[in-house]
């Protein structure tokens, strides 16, 4: 067989970035932000074994927290899995959801945080909060879902405990079972752990191009279908914990 | 019937201003959607589709979803005569095209409803509208016509592009049967450290980009 030509323009690696929305509100004071921070801090060494044995995909982390405004952990943009490095975050003020919405919208461009189309798949959005939103949420929303990434993204949410307003969060995803809940700190790692890894592996895995006919189920179809069947499990195996919040 | 009386007038002169090539290029669209449409059916009536592949489609189709969307498709066309060249697209996919001094353009406007695995396809109910061309007399030396596989598996498309432009010097000088070994061996490794979609590459050159390629290549 002749040399590839292919050697003087190698094809390139794709790029999926993981999006954290994470809630740094008062409420999340104490063990919420503490095992928000512990979880993530454990799963970077699996993302980035991910990312260097992905021959599909390289892995950005891209992290905002929002309280009273908000403020990207990762200001310069998605950094790679390689070399992220997770400082803890602290939990103070109010849940400027809306903020958040219309600031996620802004970076999801190729002018910001994401680069062509042809060398992305669509990124991993998720969203952890325990509360109500304290500003105006519903417009930044409507103009966020006018995103062609955030359509196409992987989009989870978690509620923390029982306060969290569940029908944003539905909003947000567009799908019900895309919400997910942890009442305790044990349960809260687990997911983050699973929905972090397995929503980044689904989503930097190369498929055929489908049409939009529903003949195959796509990533986010994909991955819900996981998501479901793991928390089911993930609430079996749960013991009953002494930090249970209301 | 269409492409013959577009090609006709074409040649002919008979298009006489950008809204009559605009109306004939649209004519032949809907021709093209239209036989496809007869062909399909014509398919769907031979081979009716298994018990277990109904399972699969969505309960909630109509009857032309029920057929139509199971065969649909992406088209990219390119033609190119003495006179002019035009090219057709409907989806993702793109169209290439080499200017005599070398250099890269995609003269097809892009549709921002291709995005990321979405695409348009020639199934859509409103096809016609999603259909976009480009018409010139000003010729160029190649045409390379790519699906997405191939196209979207480069960032900078520039990397692209030097591919396609080895691949043609190679034709070029070593002949068409050496240039298809280089691209049985090319698409499957594109496939694999690409996006693993389907990988399709056609070519259009004409006589005068030997002496064009020439040029270029002995310059550098």
């Amino acid at each position: 067989m002749p040399e590839s030509i292919l050697t003087s323009a190698p094809v390139p690696r794709k790029t999926m970035v993981l999006f954290f929305l994470i809630d740094t509100s008062g409420s999340m004071f104490g063990t919420k932000i503490g095992s928000v921070n512990n979880a993530i801090e454990e799963i970077i060494p699996d993302l980035k074994k991910m990312s260097e044995a992905n021959p599909d995909a390289e892995i950005k982390i891209a992290a905002m927290e929002f309280s009273n405004g908000i403020k990207w952990v990762t200001p310069d943009g998605p950094v790679s899995a390689d070399v992220f490095r997770w400082e803890p975050i602290e939990a103070m003020g109010v849940t400027d959801l809306g903020a958040a919405f219309t600031e996620l919208r802004e970076k999801l461009s190729k002018s910001a945080f994401m680069q062509e189309a042809a060398g992305s798949y669509a990124p991993v959005i998720f969203l952890m909060t325990d509360g109500e939103p304290t500003d105006e949420w519903q417009k930044p929303l409507e103009e966020l879902s006018e995103n062609k990434w955030f359509v196409h993204a992987i989009k989870v949410a978690l509620a923390v405990g029982d306060d969290a307003n569940e029908e944003v969060l539905r909003k947000f995803t567009g799908n019900e079972n895309s919400v997910v809940k942890a009442t305790n700190s044990e349960l809260l790692k687990k997911m983050i752990k699973f929905v972090s890894v397995r929503s980044s592996q689904v989503a930097s895995r190369s498929a055929a191009a489908v049409s939009d006919n529903g003949l195959k189920p796509t990533k986010q179809e994909e991955f819900l279908y996981e998501l479901k069947t793991a928390v089911e499990e993930m609430r079996g195996d749960a013991v009953v914990s002494d930090d249970e919040w209301d | 019937m269409a492409a013959e009386e577009f090609i006709k007038n074409a040649g002919n002169n008979l298009l006489k201003n950008a809204e009559d090539i605009q109306r004939q290029l649209s004519q032949l669209e809907k021709c093209i959607i239209s036989r496809w449409g007869d062909e399909v059916y014509e398919d769907f009536g031979a081979h009716p589709y298994r018990d277990d592949e109904i399972a699969k489609l969505p309960s909630d189709w109509g009857f032309d979803d029920y057929i139509y969307s199971v065969y649909g498709s992406t088209l990219l066309l390119a033609a190119v005569t003495e006179k002019y060249w035009f090219g057709i697209q409907i989806g993702d996919g793109r169209i290439f095209a080499q200017s005599a001094d070398g250099d890269f353009s995609e003269p097809v406007p892009w549709d921002e409803n291709c995005f990321l695995n979405a695409t348009t396809s020639i199934c859509d109910s409103d096809a016609a509208d999603e259909f976009r061309h480009y018409y010139s007399e000003i010729l160029p030396t190649a045409v390379f016509l790519c699906t997405d596989g191939v196209s979207e598996a480069y960032r900078d498309k520039k990397d692209l592009c030097k591919i396609f432009e080895q691949l043609t010097r190679i034709i070029i000088s070593q002949g068409k049967f050496k240039g298809k070994r280089v691209l049985d061996k090319m698409l499957p490794e594109i496939s694999e450290y690409g996006n693993r979609d389907d990988t399709s590459l056609s070519l259009i050159y004409s006589k005068d980009a030997v002496l064009t390629k020439e040029k270029i290549f002995g310059r550098r």
